[in-house]
C-alpha cells in the first residue's frame, strides 16, 4: 500500500515559473502567463523592488507517519523600479530549515464553554459570567433608566 | 372616532421662512420625535417641496394613521393621528392549524402598531399557510374592536373550507409508459380514504413543478432524449372539493448511444485512456445520468494525473433519423483558481482546528471540487453535524476563491436506554452515556453501565483521534462484564480487565488498528460441586463444565484491517466496507488461542431510498500449544446478531433423547470454534415519513466444538450426547424502525425457514435510544 | 399580593392599575434579579398604559432584564423596538448600548464561530458613531478594541495551525493578513514573529531578515523581537544592525506598506 500523495500552493502547467526571464519578461507578462504569485514580498534593500514566490510543494501522508514535505519547489522573481523582471532565484527544498515554533501565544479572551456545556451539549442558555469590562448594572444610571428619566 | 381636521382655510401667500414648528395630536409618539422626521426645523427657508417630503417621511414611519401640515405662514402646525396599538390578537375559527402555528407566521402581536397595511400583508400570510396545507378555498377576515387610550383588539375571523385534495391525475401522449407506471414516479399523489396519514396527497404548486422534474429525469433515463412535459395543468372542481391534474407529454423516440469521443488539448493526457473511462458503450440505451457521471470520472482521472483545473463541456449531438446520439466530451483547460481562505462557520461548540484538519485542500491551494467533496463527507462522517455545507464565493481577485465551511452542530452528547424483551433475556436495560465531541476537540467518552436479567457490564472509554497531533487514533477502554449463561449453557462468565488500541489510515480508502488486551476471564458453573465431579470424571456435561472452570489471565495482541468503499458514511447507497480481524491470544497468560473474524457488508441504491444490502460475517478460533477452547472464548450466536434466535440460541447443544418415546429434550448450548452468517436486507420508507421498513433474510450456523467437550452417554432408554454438525440455520424476518419523538425505536419480527427442534427460538425483540 | 401563577408563561391577572404602581412592583423584582417575573411586570405597563412616560421606560426595563437573563435574542429584539418607537429619547443611547453588550456577551473563545464578534463589533460600531461623546460611547471605543483583538486572535490560531502542520504557504498568508488588517491590535507582534518562523522554515532568508527589521523597528522591546533576533542570529544575520542601519526618510512605513 503506498502513501497518499498531495500537491499544494501553486500547480504549474504548461508555464513553467523557472521560464521567466530577466529583462525581458515584465510584471504583465508574468502575471499573463503564470497568474497571481503565492507570496508578495520585497527582497533587498532598496524596497522599490518587488519580489513574486511561486511556491509548490508536493507532501506525502503514510499511515499514523506525521505527513512529510517530500518536494518543494519556490520561484522568487524580482522586479526592478520599472517592473522589468531583474532576477529569478530558486529554492528548492534542501534550503529548508528547521524552526522550533515558540509555543507562547498573545493571550485572547472569549467565553470558554463551561465544562458542563461541553460535556452535555448546550444545555439550555446558562447566564456566564460577563466577559471583562461588562458592569452589572447599567453605566451612567443607577439601577437603570428608573432614575426618574 | 377620530375627529378629523376641518379644511384648511384657503391657503395665504406663502410665507417666505419657518418661524415656529408645532405638534400637536400626538399621545405616545414625542413631540421631538416627530420634529426628527422633518425635513426642515425653525429659521429653514420654506419651501413646499420639503413639506411634502416631510409628510411621506412621516408615513413612512409607520406610527401615524393621517398627518397634515398646515404652514399658516410660518408657524407650521403638524397635526397627526396616530396609529392605534394593537392590545390583543384573537384568531377564530381556526381548527386545523393551530393558534401559535398562525401568530408565529403574522407579523401582528400585542403591543405592536396596528396599521392597515400590515394587517392586509397578514391576512395573505394566513391564507398562504392554508394553501400549503392543502386548504385552497381558505378566507380570512380582519375585524377591529376600539379599545380605550387609541388601542384596538385585532380579531382574524378564519373559514378554513375543505382540503383541496388530488382527485384523479391522468397523462396524455404517454405510449410507452402506463397511468399507474407514472404514477408512481410523481410525488404528488391521489388522495385516497386510507392514506389518512399522506401529507403529499393536496395540491401544492412546487411539488407539482417537482413532479415535472420527475417525468423528465424517468423519461431521459430510458431512452426518450427528446422527451418534454408539455403542460402539468390543476384545474379545481366547481364545488372546491378537488383538483384534477393533467401532464401532458411528448415523448419523441428511443434514441441510442451513438459514437462517443473525449477531446483534449491538454497532450499529456492520452485520449483512448480517457474514452475507456467512460462507462459508456456505443449502442447502448440514451441515459441522460450517464454523462453527470462519466464527467465525474473524467475530471477525478484529469485530477489524479495533476490537472486541477480541467472544464469538461459535453457536446450533445442528436440525430433524429438515425436516432442515435453522439456525445463528445471537450475537456479543455478550465480557469486557474486558487483558494484564498478557508472559513468555517456555525461551529459553536466543536474547534475550528477539529473541523480544518479534516479538510483535504489548505489555503493556497489549487481548488478542486473533487477533494471538496471528499473533505465534505470526512468532516460529515466525524458525525458532529446535523449538517455539513461547502460553498465557494470569488475571493479579492479574479482567480482566488474564498471556500466557506457551513456546520449545523447536532447533541454529541448521548444517553441511551435500551430495553430488551425476549424470552431468553427477559429484560435488558442498557444505560450509557456517550460524548462523542468532548469539549469541542472530537475526542469521544463513552460510560455504560448495562443490566439484564442475564448481564451486568461497566465500560470506560476514551479516544483521541489525533493522537500526538498525527493521523493516530489512540483509545483506552476499562471493562468488567459478567455474563450469565447459565440457562443457556450452565456457566457464568467474568472478564475484567482494559485495552489500548493505535488506529491510523493506511491509503485512502483502508485502515488498521492495532490492539492489545489483558484481562482476567472468570468461569463459574455455582450449579455443579465441581470438586466431586472431578474426584471421579464421568464423560458428560458436567465434568466439561467443572474442567473449564477457575479464572484465566489472557494477554492478547490483535489487528483489524478496514477497507471502505461506501459512497457515503452515514447512510450507504453504493459500495462495501470490508473489516478483518486476528487476536492472538498467548503472549504471557494462560490462554492461547488465535481467533480470525471476517466482517463484509455490501449496499446497493435500488430506487429513491429504498437500499438493498448484504451481510458476510464469519469467524474461526482454534486453541494452539495443545490448549482446547474454552468455553468463554467460544463463538455464541443469537439475539440481536443473528435476528430470530435467543441467546446462543444455536450451535452445538447436549440434547437427551428419550429412545422409547422419541422424546427429545434440549440441554446446555456448548458454544463453537467456528460460525458463519450471512443476511440480505432491503429497506424502505413505510408511507409515513418518520417509519422505516426492511424485510431480511438470514441463514447462519455456529460448530466445530474441540473433540475433548463432545460425548455420548447411554443411560437405560435416554441417550444424552452433544450435537455439532454445523446445520445451516435460515430464517425470514421483518423490521420496522420508527424515529420516534424520544428516539428511534426497533421492531424485529421473525419467522424460521428451516430450524432444529434444539433450537432456543424468539419472535419478538425491540429496543429504543433517546439523545440529549 | 401578586397574583402571579406558578408555571413558567406565567399571566398577570388582567386588572387595570396605575402604572407607576406595576412598574415599582417591576422594578423590586428587577432589585431582587427576579428578571422573568419583572419582565411579566413591565410588559403590563406596556399594555396597560401604553401612552404613559412609564410605558417607555418600561419598555426599556424588559430589554434590560433579558440581557441580564442572558435571553439576549429577546434583549436585542426589545431594544431595537424602543429605538424604532423613541428615536428621539435621551434613553435612546442606552438601548444602542445594550444591544452591542447583548452580542459583546456572547463572545465565543477563539477556537469557535466568531459570528457573535462580528455582531458585537457592527453594534459597538454604531454606539460610537451615533453618541461619540456619550459615557456609553467611552465604554463602547474599549469594547471594540478587544473585539478587533479577539478577531486577530482568532486569524493568529489558524496560523499557528498551518505552521504546525507545515504548510507555511496557508500560515503566511494568515500571519500577513493579521498585519494588514489587524495592525492596532496586541497580536500583530507575534504575527510578524511567526512570519520570520515561517520564512526561515521555507529558506527565505531575505524575506525572514526585512520581516524581523520591521518588528524590531515597530516593537523593539518586544518578547517576540527577541525570540526572531535569536532565531536569525543563528542563520548569522543580525537584527539590531538592520534596524540601526541609517534609512531614507518613510523607509520603514513604505517597507511595511510594501511587505504587506
Amino acid at each position: 500500500c503506498n502513501p497518499i500523495l498531495r500537491t499544494h500552493g501553486y500547480v504549474a502547467t504548461e508555464e513553467k515559473p523557472q521560464a521567466v526571464e530577466p529583462n525581458v519578461d515584465t510584471k504583465a507578462s508574468v502575471i499573463a502567463r503564470l497568474g497571481n504569485p503565492s507570496i508578495k514580498g520585497t527582497f533587498d534593500e532598496d524596497i522599490a523592488t518587488d519580489t513574486w514566490y511561486y511556491m509548490n510543494s508536493v507532501r506525502q501522508r503514510f499511515a499514523y507517519l506525521r505527513p512529510i514535505v517530500e518536494e518543494r519547489t519556490i520561484t522568487a522573481i524580482s522586479f526592478n523600479e520599472d517592473g522589468q523582471v531583474q532576477k529569478v532565484a530558486e529554492y528548492g527544498i534542501e534550503d529548508g530549515r528547521y524552526v522550533n515554533y515558540s509555543d507562547r501565544k498573545t493571550p485572547t479572551r472569549g467565553r470558554e464553554l463551561s465544562v458542563l456545556e461541553q460535556v452535555f451539549g448546550s444545555v439550555g442558555r446558562l447566564p456566564t459570567d460577563r466577559l471583562g469590562g461588562g458592569q452589572q448594572d447599567i453605566p451612567g444610571g443607577g439601577g437603570g433608566p428608573a432614575g426618574g428619566r | 372616532q377620530q375627529s378629523t381636521p376641518d379644511a384648511a382655510p384657503a391657503a395665504p401667500q406663502a410665507p417666505t421662512v419657518i418661524r415656529t414648528v408645532q405638534v400637536q395630536g400626538n399621545q405616545r409618539v414625542e413631540a421631538n420625535t416627530v420634529a426628527s422626521y422633518l425635513l426642515f426645523g425653525r429659521g429653514d427657508p420654506y419651501s413646499e417641496e420639503r413639506i411634502d417630503m416631510s409628510v411621506k417621511t412621516l408615513y413612512a414611519t409607520g406610527l401615524f394613521a393621517d398627518v397634515e401640515i398646515d404652514p399658516r405662514d410660518g408657524n407650521v402646525l403638524i397635526s397627526v393621528v396616530e396609529n392605534p396599538i394593537i392590545n390583543r390578537v384573537i384568531l377564530e375559527g381556526n381548527k386545523s392549524l393551530k393558534s401559535d402555528k398562525i401568530t408565529d407566521e403574522i407579523e401582528a402581536e400585542p403591543r405592536a402598531i396596528f396599521t392597515r397595511s400590515k394587517v392586509q400583508e397578514d391576512v395573505q400570510r394566513i391564507i398562504e399557510l392554508y394553501r400549503q396545507s392543502g386548504r385552497f378555498a381558505a378566507n380570512v377576515v380582519p375585524k377591529v374592536v376600539q379599545q380605550p387610550q387609541n388601542r384596538i383588539d385585532l380579531i382574524f375571523e378564519i373559514t378554513e373550507g375543505p382540503v383541496t385534495g388530488v382527485k384523479r391525475i391522468n397523462f396524455i401522449g404517454n405510449n410507452e409508459y402506463s397511468d399507474r407506471k407514472l404514477r408512481g414516479e410523481v410525488v404528488t399523489e391521489e388522495s385516497i380514504w386510507y392514506k389518512f396519514f399522506s401529507s403529499n396527497d393536496n395540491y401544492d404548486p412546487g411539488r407539482l413543478e417537482f413532479d415535472r422534474e420527475q417525468l423528465r429525469k424517468f423519461y431521459t433515463d430510458r431512452g426518450f432524449a427528446d422527451f418534454r412535459v408539455v403542460s402539468a395543468v390543476a384545474e379545481l372542481t366547481p364545488d372546491q372539493e378537488d383538483f384534477y391534474i393533467t401532464f401532458t407529454l411528448d415523448e419523441g423516440e428511443e434514441y441510442r448511444w451513438g459514437d462517443i469521443k473525449v477531446k483534449t488539448e491538454l497532450e499529456s493526457l492520452d485520449q483512448d485512456l480517457l474514452r475507456r473511462l467512460v462507462p459508456i458503450r456505443e449502442g447502448e440505451l440514451y441515459r441522460a445520468s450517464d454523462v453527470e457521471s462519466a464527467i465525474d470520472t473524467l475530471t477525478f482521472a484529469a485530477g489524479t494525473s495533476g490537472f486541477a483545473f480541467v472544464d469538461i463541456q459535453p457536446e450533445i449531438k442528436r440525430n433524429r433519423d438515425t436516432k442515435t446520439v453522439d456525445l463528445v466530451f471537450n475537456m479543455v483547460e478550465g480557469p486557474r483558481v486558487y483558494i484564498e481562505r478557508i472559513d468555517i462557520i456555525g461551529n459553536t461548540t466543536t474547534l475550528d482546528y477539529v473541523i480544518r484538519r479534516e479538510m483535504e485542500l489548505v489555503e493556497g491551494d489549487a481548488f478542486n471540487r473533487i477533494l471538496l467533496d471528499r473533505s465534505r463527507n470526512r468532516v460529515r462522517a466525524l458525525r458532529f453535524f446535523e449538517e455539513v455545507e461547502i460553498t465557494e464565493t470569488q475571493g479579492t481577485s479574479a482567480d482566488r476563491a474564498i471556500v466557506e465551511v457551513n456546520v449545523t452542530e447536532q447533541p454529541t452528547g448521548e444517553v441511551s436506554f435500551s430495553a430488551g424483551f425476549s424470552s431468553a433475556d427477559q429484560f435488558l436495560v442498557d444505560l450509557s452515556i456517550t460524548q462523542r465531541n468532548l469539549r469541542g476537540r472530537g475526542q469521544l467518552m463513552r460510560f455504560v453501565i448495562r443490566a439484564s436479567s442475564n448481564r451486568r457490564e461497566i465500560d470506560l472509554r476514551f479516544t483521541e483521534p489525533r493522537f500526538l497531533g498525527r493521523n493516530l487514533a489512540a483509545g483506552i477502554e476499562l471493562f468488567d462484564v459478567t455474563i450469565d449463561f447459565l440457562d443457556e449453557a450452565g456457566f457464568r462468565q467474568s472478564r475484567t480487565g482494559g485495552q489500548i488500541s493505535l488506529g491510523f489510515p493506511l491509503t485512502e480508502n483502508t485502515s488498521l488498528t492495532a490492539r492489545y488486551s489483558l484481562r482476567t476471564e472468570g468461569v463459574d458453573v455455582p450449579g455443579l460441586n465441581c470438586a466431586a465431579i472431578l474426584a471421579d470424571p464421568v464423560a458428560g456435561a458436567q465434568n466439561n463444565l467443572c474442567l473449564q472452570e477457575g479464572d484465566r489471565l489472557s494477554s492478547i495482541g490483535g489487528f483489524t484491517f478496514g477497507w471502505d468503499r461506501r459512497n457515503d458514511p452515514i447512510t450507504p447507497t453504493r459500495g462495501f466496507d470490508v473489516r478483518f480481524s486476528q487476536d492472538f491470544a498467548g503472549i504471557g497468560g494462560d490462554v492461547q488461542y488465535l481467533r480470525s473474524d471476517v466482517q463484509a457488508n455490501f449496499y446497493r441504491g435500488l430506487l429513491k431510498n429504498v437500499v438493498a444490502s448484504g451481510k458476510l460475517y464469519g469467524g474461526y478460533i482454534e486453541g494452539w500449544g495443545g490448549d482446547p477452547v474454552n468455553v468463554n472464548d467460544r463463538f455464541f450466536k443469537g439475539s440481536f446478531d443473528f435476528r430470530g434466535y435467543e441467546n446462543a440460541g444455536i450451535g452445538p447443544r447436549v440434547l437427551q433423547t428419550n429412545e422409547l418415546t422419541g422424546e427429545v429434550r434440549r440441554g446446555q448450548a456448548l458454544g463453537g470454534n467456528a460460525y458463519g452468517l450471512a443476511a440480505l436486507e432491503v429497506s424502505f420508507p413505510l408511507f409515513v415519513p418518520s417509519l422505516l421498513g426492511s424485510v431480511f433474510a438470514e441463514a447462519g450456523t455456529v460448530g466445530l466444538l474441540d473433540d475433548q467437550f463432545k460425548f455420548e452417554t447411554v443411560d437405560g432408554n435416554l441417550r444424552t450426547e452433544t450435537i455439532d454438525d454445523l446445520s445451516i440455520r435460515a430464517m425470514l424476518g421483518a423490521s420496522v424502525f420508527w424515529e420516534s419523538p424520544f428516539g428511534p425505536i426497533r421492531f424485529d419480527f421473525t419467522k424460521p425457514l428451516k430450524q432444529y427442534e434444539y433450537d432456543e427460538r424468539t419472535s419478538f425483540q425491540f429496543t429504543t435510544r433517546t439523545r440529549f | 399580593c401578586s397574583v402571579l401563577g406558578g408555571d413558567k408563561k406565567e399571566k398577570l391577572a388582567y386588572i387595570e392599575r396605575p402604572a407607576e404602581l406595576i412598574y415599582n412592583e417591576g422594578f423590586e423584582q428587577m432589585e431582587k434579579r427576579e428578571f422573568d417575573r419583572a419582565k411579566l411586570f413591565f410588559q403590563e405597563v406596556e399594555r396597560q398604559h401604553p401612552f404613559s412616560k412609564w410605558a417607555r421606560r418600561s419598555m426599556l426595563m424588559t430589554a434590560f432584564a433579558n440581557y441580564s437573563s442572558a435571553d439576549y435574542e429577546e434583549a436585542v429584539a426589545t431594544a431595537q423596538r424602543f429605538i424604532s418607537l423613541h428615536p428621539g429619547n435621551e434613553s435612546t443611547p442606552y438601548a444602542y448600548y445594550l444591544i452591542a453588550m447583548s452580542y459583546y456577551d456572547q463572545i465565543y473563545d477563539v477556537g469557535r464561530d466568531q459570528a457573535t464578534t462580528v455582531n458585537a463589533e457592527a453594534a459597538l460600531q454604531q454606539v460610537v458613531r451615533r453618541y461619540p461623546d456619550s459615557e456609553y460611547a467611552r465604554d463602547a471605543r474599549l469594547k471594540l478594541e478587544l473585539t478587533h483583538d479577539h478577531l486577530a486572535g482568532k486569524e493568529m490560531s489558524i496560523g499557528r495551525f498551518y505552521q504546525k502542520e507545515n504548510q507555511q504557504l496557508a500560515a503566511i498568508g494568515r500571519f500577513k493578513n493579521v498585519v494588514k488588517n489587524y495592525e492596532t491590535t496586541s497580536q500583530t507582534e507575534e504575527a510578524l514573529h511567526r512570519l520570520v518562523e515561517s520564512y526561515v522554515t521555507l529558506g527565505i532568508l531575505e524575506e525572514a531578515k526585512l520581516v524581523g527589521s520591521v518588528l524590531g523597528y515597530n516593537y523593539p522591546s518586544s518578547v517576540w523581537y527577541e525570540d526572531s533576533y535569536d532565531l536569525l542570529a543563528e542563520y548569522g544575520v543580525n537584527l539590531n544592525d538592520e534596524v540601526a542601519k541609517p534609512r531614507g526618510r518613510g523607509y520603514w512605513d513604505r517597507l511595511k506598506e510594501r511587505l504587506f
